[in-house]
C-alpha cells in the first residue's frame, strides 16, 4: 500500500488548489472542537464522526474519573507535570468542569491511579488531534 | 475491572478512534481497526511475556 492509498483525501484531483487559509471558520471550528469534543467535526458536517469522536474523548474521561486517576496540574520545578497537564487540558471543557467545578483531583491511593491517569491524558490528547483533524477539514485538506 | 480488561478497553477505544479517523470507507476501517488492536494487544501480551523473565523487584516504600 503506497502512502498515497493511505491518505484519507485519496481521488480528490485538484485538492491542493482547493487549500484555504485558516479563516474565521476554521478557527471557530477548532476552539469548538477544543472545548467540546466531537462539536469541531459537527460544526462542519461530519456528523457521523462527531459522535464517534465525542463518545470515546468523553468514556475515556469517564473511565478515568471512575478509576480516580489523577488531573494534572502544574507543579513548580516539574516540567513533566507542565507537558501533562497541557496534554489534559485538550480535553477542554471536561478538564475545567473537573477541575474548577467539581474539584476533582484524583486518589494516589486507588488501585485504578495510573489507568486512570493514562485515560484522562488520553481523553485530551485524542481531543487536541481532533483540533488538528478538524483545522484541516475546514481548510479542504481533509474530506 | 482487571488490568487486562483495562487495557483492553484501552486499545479497543484507540483503534477505534484512530480508524475513524484516519480512514473513510468502511471496509479500511475495520482493516485499521483490527490491525491497530491486535498490535497492542499483542505488544502487550508479547513485552509481558518477556518482562516475566525479568527477576522481580522487592516491593517500593510507601512514602
Amino acid at each position: 500500500m503506497t502512502d498515497a492509498e493511505d491518505r484519507p483525501t485519496e481521488g480528490n484531483e485538484g485538492e491542493d488548489a482547493a487549500v484555504e487559509g485558516i479563516g474565521p471558520k476554521a478557527i471557530a471550528a477548532a476552539v469548538l472542537a477544543w472545548a467540546l469534543p466531537g462539536a469541531g467535526h459537527f460544526l462542519l458536517g461530519k456528523r457521523w464522526r462527531a459522535v464517534v469522536f465525542s463518545t470515546i474523548v468523553v468514556a475515556c474521561a469517564v473511565i478515568g474519573c471512575s478509576l480516580h486517576g489523577r488531573l494534572d496540574v502544574f507543579k513548580d520545578n516539574d516540567p513533566l507535570s507542565k507537558i501533562a497537564t497541557l496534554a489534559s487540558m485538550g480535553s477542554g471543557v471536561i478538564y475545567m468542569g473537573l477541575r474548577f467545578v467539581s474539584g476533582y483531583q484524583g486518589n494516589v491511593v486507588a488501585a485504578g491511579f495510573e489507568y486512570g491517569t493514562t485515560f484522562l491524558r488520553t481523553a485530551g490528547i485524542l481531543n487536541l488531534l481532533l483540533v488538528l483533524d478538524v483545522l484541516d477539514i475546514a481548510r479542504g485538506r481533509k474530506s | 475491572m482487571s488490568h487486562f480488561g483495562l487495557m483492553t478497553l484501552y486499545a479497543g477505544l484507540i483503534s477505534v478512534f484512530f480508524a475513524v479517523l484516519w480512514k473513510r470507507s468502511p471496509r479500511q476501517q475495520v482493516r485499521l481497526f483490527l490491525q491497530l488492536f491486535l498490535g497492542m494487544m499483542g505488544g502487550a501480551l508479547v513485552l509481558a511475556w518477556l518482562m516475566y523473565m525479568l527477576p522481580s523487584a522487592p516491593p517500593a516504600p510507601i512514602p
